[in-house]
Parts: structure tokens; sequence; C-alpha cells
């Protein structure tokens, strides 16, 4: 059974079609990414996954079930993270955590909030409100926030947007090291090819709100004659 | 059983909404000021208009504008509890974080309401009591018609915060401004003291010692 299965979901924004007939799924352990350039639909794809935006036609099947019916007990079962949505910085690191694990319904909140901490190498910031953290610190924030559930799926927004190259490598490995050894599903949008290649066990370009392409980094770099996966984006988004 | 247990996960939901605005009450100065300081303010222009317009023998101006003051408040904090904390939301760009998780908007909104309500008992209680002592003013002496007249008060804030939610997410930023205005849309333009006939009939359904302090004497003349 998929973890996540669209099924030829489009959305339309009045006279724009943002999305148009998307179908991909998401198997158990899999780290499945969107690609393309801006405006090709990706984070509309990710919201009608999230149930924040209905689609106007096609299907989200989370965990073999679709989305529009028992919404909390699905979402229950996913996180989410992204580069541009933040956590109200007033919160010190800790509070957040507390917070979203009684949203998520956590049983053992401060057992599993210690246990992020010091996964995640936040415990000595534990009692800083948000605002006074660095992008990187914020950005780990967010990540143990979108772990708080232990999720069956985790759907991940441009998660290393803003951050330098030295931090994007790391949670990058943290990410990686998250896959391999909870063997989490992941969906993950980005704009980095290098993170996308070393991440994704299969790739998914967008352009125009369609899919046009299918495969591993590897596999798609053959099909257009090119090296790498960045020479496949500018193939893609230049037509 | 199931449905026990999904009762509980609600209320642990709820439980989160109000936890995320007590830390954020506790770690903020300025939604302390909104709580005690705003309204300690308003109650003290007042007081002090009342103490002098009664010095000059204006009839039942303490009951009509002390009275006014915290009954205002009830509606006007009920409103606005509930759309400062969707704002809040919106201004800290954490909004789909929220609604990207199991919270139900119900039970988000019953969060919201839920902690406003206690932040407005805390205020009321504060204010009322320093009407008491600086300006003898008891807000009970209104009578038991109080209780229902600020439970109505209540429930129309709400439904006020709850339509400029509404309104916000249907039309962004532009109509944050009517968080703060729509409660000013439903006070009187009329003043009581030269009350229209219709207002003069509705202040005389009330029992004489049970009428809001909107109704001054000089409504019943």
């Amino acid at each position: 059974m998929s973890i996540l299965d669209v099924r030829d979901v489009t959305k339309r924004f009045g006279a724009v079609t943002a999305v148009d007939g998307v179908s991909f799924r998401v198997g158990p352990g899999e780290v499945v990414g969107l690609l393309g350039p801006n405006g090709a639909g990706k984070t509309t794809t990710l919201h009608m996954v999230l149930g924040l935006v209905t689609p106007d036609a096609g299907e989200v099947r989370l965990f073999g079930e679709r989305l529009d019916g028992d919404r909390t007990a699905l979402l229950g079962r996913l996180n989410f993270a992204a580069g541009y949505v933040h956590l109200p910085g007033v919160l010190t690191v800790e509070e957040v955590l507390r917070v979203f694990a009684h949203l998520y319904g956590v049983r053992d909140v401060p057992g599993r909030v210690a246990t992020l901490l010091a996964q995640l190498d936040l415990d000595e910031l534990r009692r800083r409100p948000l605002r006074l953290l660095s992008s990187g610190q914020q950005t780990r924030v967010q990540l143990a926030k979108a772990l708080v559930n232990e999720p069956d799926l985790l759907v991940l927004d441009e998660p290393t947007a803003s951050l330098d190259p030295d931090v994007g490598d790391r949670v990058r490995a943290l990410l990686l090291g998250l896959a391999r050894d909870s063997g989490r599903a992941m969906l993950i949008t980005s704009h980095n090819m290098r993170e996308i290649e070393r991440m994704c066990d299969r790739i998914h370009f967008m352009a125009a709100g369609r899919v046009v392409a299918t495969g591993s980094a590897p596999e798609l770099a053959d099909r257009y004659g090119v090296d790498d996966l960045e020479a496949v984006f500018l193939r893609v988004a230049r037509g | 059983m199931s449905a026990l247990l999904a009762s509980a996960a609600s209320r642990q939901r709820v439980l989160a909404v109000v936890l995320r605005d007590l830390y954020a009450l506790r770690r903020s100065i300025v939604r302390v000021f909104e709580v005690v300081y705003w309204p300690l303010v308003e109650l003290l222009i007042w007081g002090y208009v009342s103490v002098f317009l009664q010095g000059r023998r204006v009839p039942a101006v303490i009951a009509a504008l002390l009275g006014g003051v915290l009954l205002w408040q009830v509606l006007f904090r009920s409103q606005s509890e509930v759309s400062m904390a969707f704002l809040e939301d919106v201004w800290s760009r954490n909004l789909l974080n929220v609604f990207a998780s199991p919270l139900t908007p119900g039970e988000y909104l019953v969060g919201m309401v839920a902690f406003g309500f206690a932040k407005l008992v805390a205020s009321t209680a504060i204010m009322a009591a320093i009407a008491f002592l600086l300006y003898g003013f008891g807000l009970f002496s209104l009578g038991p018609a109080l209780v229902p007249f600020m439970f109505l008060l209540l429930v129309m804030g709400w439904a006020l915060g709850i339509f400029t939610v509404g309104v916000v997410l249907r039309f962004g930023h532009s109509a944050e401004v009517i968080a703060w205005a729509l409660s000013f849309a439903f006070q009187r333009s009329r003043p009581c003291s030269t009350p229209s006939t219709s207002s003069r009939a509705r202040c005389r359904r009330w029992p004489p010692r049970s009428r809001p302090a909107t109704c001054s004497r000089a409504c019943e003349r």
C-alpha cells in the first residue's frame, strides 16, 4: 500500500491552472522529490497533500484513505516543514515543541520533547525564544517540530532555503540520516539540485502545473543526455 | 470508547492552543499590558470624567459611564481576543503549521475563546475592583440582569471575532483593520442623554433596579 497516492489532481485559481492532472505515489520509506521552476505547481501540490487546498478534480489518498474523509486522523500521521513557514518567535524552543506535541496528540509529551531536543542538538537552546535563534537553529527547531509525532510521511517544502551551504549541508545530512534510520517516507521540494540528487529515490519534474518527467537522478540525466540534474532542470525549465 | 478517546484527543488539541497563548502571554510584557494597562487607562479616564460631571450634578453619570466602560470592554475584548489570537498566527507566519496539523477549525476557535475568556475574566475583575475602590461603583449593583446581558455581549464579541477571522482568511492582510474597528461599528452613536423614543421604550422594559448602565436617568425622562 502507498503512503501517499496523488491521483490526477487539478487546481485552478481563477483563470490560472496551477496544477493540471498531476499523479504520483510515495511508498513506505521512499524519498520522493518534486522539482520544477517557480510557478510549476509544486507548493500547490504539497498544500493539496496537506489538506490546505482542496483539489478541483482528482483525489489525494493518504495511507489508502481519502484525505477528505477522516482528515484529523490522517494528518496526525504526517508532518510538515517549509522554509517560508515560521514558528511563533516569542515562544522558547521547548515551549514550541510542547505545544505541537499536544497538537499532534503525543502521549508522553515531556519524554518526546526531551528526545527531540537531544536528537537535533537543541538541548542548550531549549529555553531560548525562537526569535533569538539563527536561521540554521530555527530550521533545526522546524525539523524537530516536524518529527514531533514520529510521522509516517514527512512533507518538506524547500527545507534548506535561505540556509548557508554549511548549515544546509548539515540539515541534509540530518534528513538523510532520518530517512535511512527510521525508514520514514519523505516528499521534498527544493531548488537545490545537489540536495535532490543526494536525497531522493525518485524525482518528478513539474512544469506549468504538469509532471513532465519522472525517474531517479541518473535515469533523468540519461534520458535528457546531460551530465547532472541541474542540466535536466535547465532543459525542462526552458522547454 | 473511540468517541471518548476522540474527545480526549480533541481536548488535548484545544489545550495546545490554550498553552500556546499562555506561553506567549507569559513571555510578552505587551500582552500583559493588553489585559490590564489599556482597560485601566480607559477606566481611569472615564472614572475621573464621571466624577467631574457628577460634581456638575449631571445625574447617574457614574453608573452610565463606568458601567458602560466595563460592559464595553466585555464586548470589545471578547471580539479582539479571538481575532488577535488568529492574527498572531498570521503575523508569525505559523498559520500553515496550525492548519496542516490535526487541529480542526472548531478546536482552534474553542482554544482561542477559552483563553480569551480567562483573560477577560481577569481583566474585568481587576477593573471592577478598581471602579469600586476609586469611584464606589459596584458592577453588581446593575442587578441580576447583568448576567444574561454580559453573556450576550460575550457571544456577540465572539461572533464578531469569528467573522473577523473569516474576512481576513478570505481577503488577506488588507482586511486586518476590521479586527480593531468592527466592534466600534456596534457602539451606540446616539448619546443616551438625548434618547430616541425607541431607546426610551427599550430602557423602560427593564425593571428599574436591573436597567443597564447605558439607560441613564435621561432615558427615563
